[in-house]
């Protein structure tokens, strides 16, 4: 299927991280689980290497003939859906479990971040969880002491917080100490699994600077993230793992947008299923059409970045509403609101003719990124403050375009030389080998 | 291409270290695994001591009595066992020294050794997210259990010897060779204890067991009774391998000949062989454990 898998690379003797044919398998039944569990721990008291090549019933490759190099000073970011793999590929690369088939190889100190401030004792104050949770992840007695001050100055907690048990802490504390802790071990290999998710933005702006940091001292990176604009700029490339495969693997760019092309068809697809067919009431008035359409006035669910688009609505209204508002927003399914519109925040109002009305919201030119959109409308009283009829998910959208680009904006724009010249060229991006 | 410690982010050397993992790698790699054993629980002794520090600071930390308990324990143990030989509930028969110095003794080297047993076991479980996320050296955790049971049989043996002053009691120069029996006694105590958490790890029969252990046990060894001479009940100073140790640490003490020189002898060999035997298999089993947890 996939060049990577069946065609390692040629071995690179300055790749820090090197997995090759890796693959592990688990078994979802806790009975069984236990049987096997007691089988192996049997085998190897006798001296029996492990069953590891088939699976035994119940089993499941949790991760299949996966292989990738990393170089020292480059990041990795590994996405995926829930249980795609991510967590067990990191688990492997730390040595904290062992694969059933094929060869993991890291050189340098490995830093692991797969969970902040595990190993914290509870009724110990911070200060002592430091030295605790330091052995722990392999710092000596001397190097905690060398580099306390540094920690907790990178932790940045309240003073009357380093002698108090952790257990009074936030979550948000917590999650500091046991990172500053984690960004203070020097590791050469750095495994960090979605750790980043908590904390406030000054946390995570301070642990998005220290990553770029170690990448330019030449630390290997290798973090797992949901947070697809995070790993967007973090990463020089990525790893799409479904279902415990490379679904693919190349530059960060194209990969996270294969990767949201798949999640946003999955996500239309569970809204779509869940829409009720007619609002629940209808009081005031409602929608009786909406309608996407392209320039020539055609229904259409396919845009090209930068084409003209019209979305309409029919609305009936019952006797005596004399006004009416409307709002239209578009999102994407993963409920991130991209762009709103709203007449009583735009000074105007609708004004039916006997209880009826067609309006029409058209953009000259839809400048949306590459993506999957879903579109929101409004029906308000006229204080702009009641809903008669209101549609999440009312239309989707698919929007595509030439070239790759993250984000889900493309503004208009123009390049110009001031200097030097711009000349057309035949492929300008160094084109990415994905799978 | 060198194979080095599993525990990559545990070596500070100069050179960059190399962590190779591949399916049953501790088997393949026979008998060579000793070395990195021992260079893996050297390099872990900081963190055994962190962990020690660890559990003992915390442990009594939401206690009003604190470390009394350990006194507590062995003293009620006793006041117990005194109090049923007095009212003759039970045939103690004749002891050669004072039955409640008697009693102490070996109730406080039972508890200490099941205590150990017990923290032991459940170090691996208790610890389960720590184990599943990060990389380190499990042993620590079992031997930082064990560590508590010693640093128990401690406070346990100041108890005695204030007994003894009270009752006037001197043991002989033989009694040097008490913390030699000891550290073989608590040898034993983490071989078995190794192979409690792993199985802790799998299956929790284990806790369960061990109460039972805990409340019967204490019969089971002549802890509170002079050691039995007649067949079948002899076999307890053989068969339960704490009796030899505790049979021999309580005639030192309180200067007596020690009776039981060959069950000694065995009681050694068997306590380095579960050891090195339950080491080994911890060892081999660590990554597999990880994923259970």
């Amino acid at each position: 299927m996939s060049s990577i898998s069946h065609n390692p690379v040629a071995a690179d003797a300055s790749a820090s991280v090197r997995v090759d044919n890796v693959s592990k398998k688990y078994c979802r039944s806790l009975k069984r689980s236990i049987l096997y569990g007691m089988k192996d721990l049997a085998s190897a008291a006798i001296g029996h290497a492990f069953q590891n090549d088939h699976l035994r019933q119940g089993e499941f490759w949790a991760l299949k003939d996966l292989s990738f190099q990393l170089k020292p000073g480059e990041c990795l970011g590994v996405i995926g859906r829930n249980g795609a793999g991510k967590s067990t590929l990191l688990k492997l690369l730390n040595g904290i479990i062992e694969p059933d088939r094929g060869r993991i190889e890291m050189r340098g100190r490995v830093g692991a971040l797969i969970e902040v401030g595990a190993g914290f004792h509870p009724l110990l104050t911070g200060r002592e969880n430091i030295y605790v949770n330091g052995a722990i992840l392999g710092m000596s007695t001397e190097e905690i002491d060398r580099k306390r001050d540094a920690i907790i100055e990178y932790a940045g907690l309240p003073a009357d917080a380093l002698d108090a048990p952790v257990k009074t802490y936030s979550s948000g504390m917590y999650v500091r100490l046991g990172f500053a802790i984690a960004a203070h071990i020097d590791p050469d290999i750095l495994l960090i699994d979605e750790v980043l998710a908590v904390g406030d933005a000054a946390f995570h702006s301070q642990c998005y600077s220290t990553l770029s940091r170690l990448l330019g001292k030449g630390v290997s990176v290798v973090v797992i993230s949901h947070d697809l604009v995070a790993v967007q700029q973090l990463t020089t490339r990525c790893l799409y793992m479904n279902q415990g495969a490379v679904g693919a693997f190349g530059p960060s760019l194209d990969v996270i947008q294969h990767y949201r092309q798949d999640t946003d068809a999955a996500m239309v697809e569970q809204s779509r299923a869940k829409q009720p067919s007619a609002p629940p009431s209808v009081q005031g008035g409602r929608f009786t059409e909406l309608e996407l359409m392209d320039q020539s006035g055609k229904p259409s669910r396919e845009f090209r970045t930068g084409e003209p688009a019209s979305m309409r609505f029919r609305i009936e209204l019952q006797p005596g509403m004399d006004a009416v508002h409307l709002s239209f927003g578009i999102h994407s399914p993963d409920w991130v609101l991209h762009t709103t519109y709203f007449t009583a925040y735009q000074g105007f109002q609708v004004h039916p003719v006997e209880g009826h009305a067609l309006v029409e919201f058209h953009f000259p030119q839809l400048l949306l990124g590459t993506g999957i959109y879903l579109i929101n409308v409004g029906l308000w009283d006229k204080s702009g403050l009641g809903s008669f009829d209101w549609r999440w998910d009312a239309i989707s959208f698919k929007v595509t375009n030439d070239q790759p680009m993250a984000g889900r904006f493309m503004l208009p724009h123009e390049w110009r030389a001031l200097e030097g010249r711009i000349e057309p060229c035949s492929s300008a991006v160094e084109a990415g080998e994905v799978v | 291409m060198s194979e080095e410690s599993g525990h990559a982010g545990l070596k500070a050397a100069p050179q960059t270290p190399v962590a190779v993992y591949y399916a049953n790698r501790n088997l393949l790699l026979g008998h060579r695994v000793w070395a990195e054993m021992v260079r893996e629980l050297w390099s872990a002794r900081e963190l055994i001591w962190r962990l020690f520090c660890r559990d003992f600071s915390a442990k009594y930390r939401q206690t009003i009595f604190g470390i009394l308990w350990a006194i507590l324990l062995p003293l009620g143990t006793t006041a117990f066992f005194v109090v049923l030989s007095n009212a003759r509930v039970i045939n103690i028969g004749q002891t050669a020294i004072p039955y409640p110095l008697f009693a102490l003794i070996g109730t406080s080297i039972w508890q200490s050794f099941v205590g150990g047993l017990l923290a032991a076991s459940g170090s691996l479980v208790n610890a389960a997210n720590l184990v599943g996320k990060i990389n380190f050296p499990r042993e620590a955790l079992v031997i930082a259990a064990i560590g508590q049971a010693v640093l128990d049989a401690l406070v346990k043996a100041g108890l005695v010897v204030l007994m003894m002053v009270y009752y006037r009691l001197w043991p002989g120069w033989e009694a040097l060779a008490i913390p030699v029996l000891l550290v073989f006694l608590f040898l034993m105590c983490l071989g078995f204890g190794f192979l409690l958490a792993l199985v802790q790890g799998i299956v929790r029969d284990t806790e369960k067991a061990l109460s039972l252990l805990i409340t019967f046990g204490v019969v089971l060894t002549p802890a509170v009774y002079p050691p039995p001479e007649k067949w079948p009940f002899y076999l307890i100073n053989i068969v339960n391998p704490v009796s030899p140790f505790l049979i021999a640490i309580r005639d030192l003490a309180t200067g007596q000949p020690v009776s039981n020189g060959t069950e000694i002898a065995l009681g050694i060999a068997v306590s380095l062989l579960v050891f090195g035997l339950s080491w080994r298999i911890f060892h081999l089993a660590e990554p597999k454990i990880a994923e259970r947890l």
